[in-house]
């Protein structure tokens, strides 16, 4: 069953016809962050949960789906080069 | 006896305290990280959940009744709310065996077993039944048992704090 | 297990089984999963497509009008209903009404006693006669107290001489005269008013999780307010979390009179930055973790507000002893 994570990163390249799909389930428990990845804090059921709805939308041979998994957001240093003129995670909109 | 449920008598066999708190629906369950996984899991593994009456059974087919438990964590306790719903199905003449199986496998050797409604096992349920209704008209809840076993428990911060 | 904060003006929308607040930036999409509260600090508009919707995923949210005034919240129908706990909360108002308020008294003079330690253990003894009074001639009066207006004028007492002792240890720009509450005429009674209503919001949502019922309060009079349970968890909890919060901003400079604060004749209120730097705060010390010494494991301040229900619960429904959060609990 794995460990108790917290914190994901998804990253999905994915058939034109299935881009819409996989957004709409990600954007349900996820902060969108980059065109194609989405980031967040996320219960352990959660990510269950997220694992088999796009499991249900992908096409197994051709798309491809990466998650990455951590304990939290304490345990890694991210640095941005450039703006990022949205942030999904803000506390404030 | 309606309002006993197959998750009142597994309680009971877990922990007291529990089952006196969740009939007089004082229930946690919705509270704990670890409940929430064993959900998920249970709709990744079954997607056929029926419900009879009061009761919700994973699965009927053939001559048994399936009960799908994350872990084997407390055997018994599974056991008799299994036999619950063989009992309740046996009252509208139902006659059905039971297979108990476990996603995760600690302390038992296999992950599938068979429980039959027998004799000797109806009248066990019965006394439980029976022992249930006493405990829940008790005035105040029974007191904590610090035991390990608790640590996983829904029940766990509002027994220690 | 996330609370957004909506500081601009738009249109909040259920859209793909998840919401969407559409502002001047575009569409910001809020992961439906991923919160529990909402916080409307702006105008939004919103339709009843959306209410339902956050009514079916246990989401609250809190509407606010753009004076920082709390103007109400949307509550979704009640998660838990216990029959036996309602009779015995209502039970306890009636016999037990001044034990818990006691209670709560008692709890609020020890975390600002925990509170105030801290400046007075660092040179301002000054402190140090409101301390004693803390500890020793105020618990005597409560003790003798017998009727919950007595109660209640201990209660004002103990604020009546924090408030008197910050002018000990606050930087001077911020200190004031006295606690102005409708609408706050200086800085530091914006930041307390402020703080308090964040705080008796949070701690309903708290309650929202456990089964007590949130309109039959003990140290507040029921007829206070409509959620006034809130009103009575949330006070040990001011110390703790709004005015540590808010020393904390004070005296390490985040805040400034100056910069962050709207000032008329006769009001003050935080502005837009000012707003974001007090409500970042806050919510980081509500997410703040401590080691819990019953619990043995890591708990955050806005648990333990949580965990002040489950020990209201335990007390009205088997007597266990009730102590609200105290400082002491952290490991």
């Amino acid at each position: 069953m794995g460990k108790n994570y917290n914190y994901i990163f998804l990253f999905y390249d994915v058939g034109e016809k299935r881009v819409n799909k996989v957004f709409k389930i990600c954007k349900k428990y996820l902060s969108h962050h980059q065109k194609s990845v989405f980031r967040g804090a996320i219960i352990p059921a959660n990510i269950i949960k997220i694992e088999d709805e796009l499991n249900k939308v992908i096409d197994q041979n051709y798309d491809f789906i990466n998650i990455i998994k951590l304990y939290g957001t304490y345990n890694f240093e991210e640095k941005i080069i450039g703006t990022n003129k949205k942030d999904g995670e803000s506390i404030f909109l | 006896m309606n309002n006993i449920t197959g998750t009142i008598i597994n309680y009971y066999i877990h922990c007291k305290r529990q089952c006196y708190l969740h009939y007089h629906r004082i229930n946690l369950e919705d509270e704990s990280g670890l409940v929430k996984i064993g959900k998920a899991l249970h709709e990744r593994h079954n997607t056929e959940e029926i419900e009879i009456d009061n009761i919700k059974l994973d699965k009927i087919k053939g001559e048994f009744v399936t009960e799908i438990k994350k872990s084997d964590a407390d055997f018994n306790a599974s056991r008799f709310q299994l036999l619950f719903y063989l009992k309740k199905l046996k009252e509208k003449g139902v006659i059905k065996k039971g297979r108990l199986t476990f996603l995760e496998k600690n302390k038992v050797d296999k992950k599938n077993h068979e429980i039959l409604l027998d004799d000797s096992s109806e009248k066990e349920l019965e006394d439980i039944i029976s022992e249930i209704k006493i405990l829940v008209s008790n005035s105040t809840p029974p007191a904590i048992e610090k035991n390990n076993k608790c640590k996983k428990c829904a029940y766990y911060a509002f027994c220690y704090i | 297990m996330g609370t957004k904060y909506i500081l601009s003006k738009g249109e909040l929308h259920r859209q793909d089984n998840s919401l969407n607040f559409k502002n001047s930036n575009g569409n910001n999409y809020i992961p439906i999963e991923g919160i529990d509260e909402i916080y409307c600090l702006d105008e939004v508009s919103f339709n009843t497509k959306v209410i339902d919707f956050l009514s079916k995923n246990n989401i609250i949210l809190h509407l606010f009008n753009h004076y920082e005034g709390y103007s109400g919240t949307f509550y979704p129908r009640e998660k838990y209903m216990s029959g036996k706990a309602v009779i015995k909360q209502v039970e306890a108002f009636n016999e037990k009404r001044e034990l818990i308020a006691k209670a709560i008294v008692l709890g609020i003079a020890n975390n600002i006693h925990e509170v105030l330690y801290h400046y007075y253990r660092h040179g301002k003894e000054e402190l140090k006669e409101f301390l004693d009074w803390l500890k020793d001639e105020m618990p005597k009066k409560l003790e003798n107290s017998n009727d919950i207006s007595e109660i209640l004028l201990t209660e004002a007492d103990i604020w009546y001489r924090f408030y008197n002792s910050f002018s000990v240890f606050l930087r001077e720009d911020f200190v004031f005269n006295k606690r102005v509450k409708r609408p706050p005429d200086n800085p530091l009674n914006a930041l307390i008013s402020f703080g308090n209503t964040i705080l008796y919001t949070k701690t309903m949502g708290q309650i929202y999780q456990t089964h007590l019922d949130q309109r039959i309060s003990f140290l507040h009079s029921p007829q206070e307010r409509r959620f006034s349970l809130s009103l009575d968890l949330s006070e040990v909890f001011k110390p703790v979390i709004v005015f540590k919060t808010i020393f904390d901003c004070v005296n390490n400079r985040k805040l400034s009179v100056e910069k962050h604060f709207d000032k008329n004749l006769n009001y003050c209120l935080l502005n837009e930055s000012g707003k974001k730097i007090f409500l970042e705060a806050l919510e980081s010390k509500f997410n703040e973790t401590f080691k819990h010494t019953t619990l043995l494991r890591n708990v955050s301040y806005l648990k333990a507000i949580k965990y002040d229900g489950y020990k209201l619960l335990k007390y009205i429904l088997e007597d266990f002893e009730f102590n609200p959060f105290s400082l002491k609990e952290k490991k």
